[in-house]
């Protein structure tokens, strides 16, 4: 079961996490950090936690190659290139390496998780809060309309671990 | 009249209020496209009026305001490249001070 102990973390009183993603019920998680609009996941996939990463200009967000007119895998995979992360074939562990996995849905890049060394995931979802997690466990959603939806891993890239 | 008046500014809140909630509740996990959301359409269509509550809710709780902000004002005090979303919130903050708008 989780061990976040709380999951009311919007500061509007009004997500729950599980009720989100539906997928983290019954997996061994963590709630590591709180409510932000500081950053999000790609930002924190490229080990930043001070700006908005978005490769749209409706975002308004920083990407390192100007904005873009999509947020499709390959636009996203495009500008995490300029962090230094290239294109591999899946996400097991590997030591010295860091790697990465994008979610899509049907509209595009969603979301995107960092590999820790430990092998589990890091998560920064969006605005809401940052959980170590299973890789997995983001593709499940939960069937009500509101719930946060990433999709499936569709892609993964890596760059050599730095300590 | 004042009352008629009060009781429309009290109903604005409300809606404006559960916009909000149901916007950064669907929206709250995005990371792209947070704005693709009818909620912010429905704001924007509000007016001006709610500009004192957008900002009391962005000094209050955040959230990505600073469109909305921008294109209910027609200004924008945030320099090109600033993506640093606390000082974005500073200066709408600023912003809405120096007109007495919080």
């Amino acid at each position: 079961m989780g061990r976040g102990a709380r999951f009311d973390l919007t500061g509007d009183g009004t997500a729950d996490l599980l009720s989100h993603l539906a997928g983290l019920r019954g997996t061994d998680f963590a709630i590591t950090s709180g409510w932000s609009e500081q950053y999000n996941c790609i930002a924190w996939a490229v080990g930043e936690s001070h700006r908005w990463w978005s490769p749209l200009a409706e975002d308004e967000g920083y990407w390192p190659a100007g904005h873009q007119p999509d947020a499709a895998i390959e636009t996203v995979q495009a500008g995490l290139a300029m962090a230094g992360f290239e294109a591999c074939t899946d996400g097991s562990l590997a030591a010295g390496v860091e790697k990465i996995a994008l979610f899509a849905d049907e509209h595009g890049f969603t979301h995107v998780a960092r590999q820790l060394e430990s092998g589990r995931w890091t998560s920064k979802l969006g605005s809401d809060c940052g959980i170590e997690h299973e890789l997995e466990a983001l593709e499940g959603s939960d069937d009500s309309p509101d719930a946060y939806r990433y999709g499936r891993a569709a892609g993964f890239m890596s760059r050599p671990r730095f300590p | 009249m004042v009352m008629r008046a009060a009781k429309v500014d009290a109903e604005l809140e409300q809606r404006f209020d559960d916009l909000a909630s149901l916007w950064i509740r669907e929206r709250g996990g995005a990371s792209v496209r947070v704005h693709d959301h009818p909620a912010h359409a429905e704001i924007l269509a509000m007016g001006r009026p709610v500009i004192p509550l957008i900002l009391r809710r962005l000094r209050d709780h955040g959230w990505h305001w600073h469109r909305l902000l921008r294109e209910l004002s027609g200004e924008n005090p945030i320099p090109a490249g600033e993506f640093d979303r606390r000082r974005i919130r500073e200066l709408w903050l600023e912003w809405g001070a120096e007109r007495g708008l919080i």
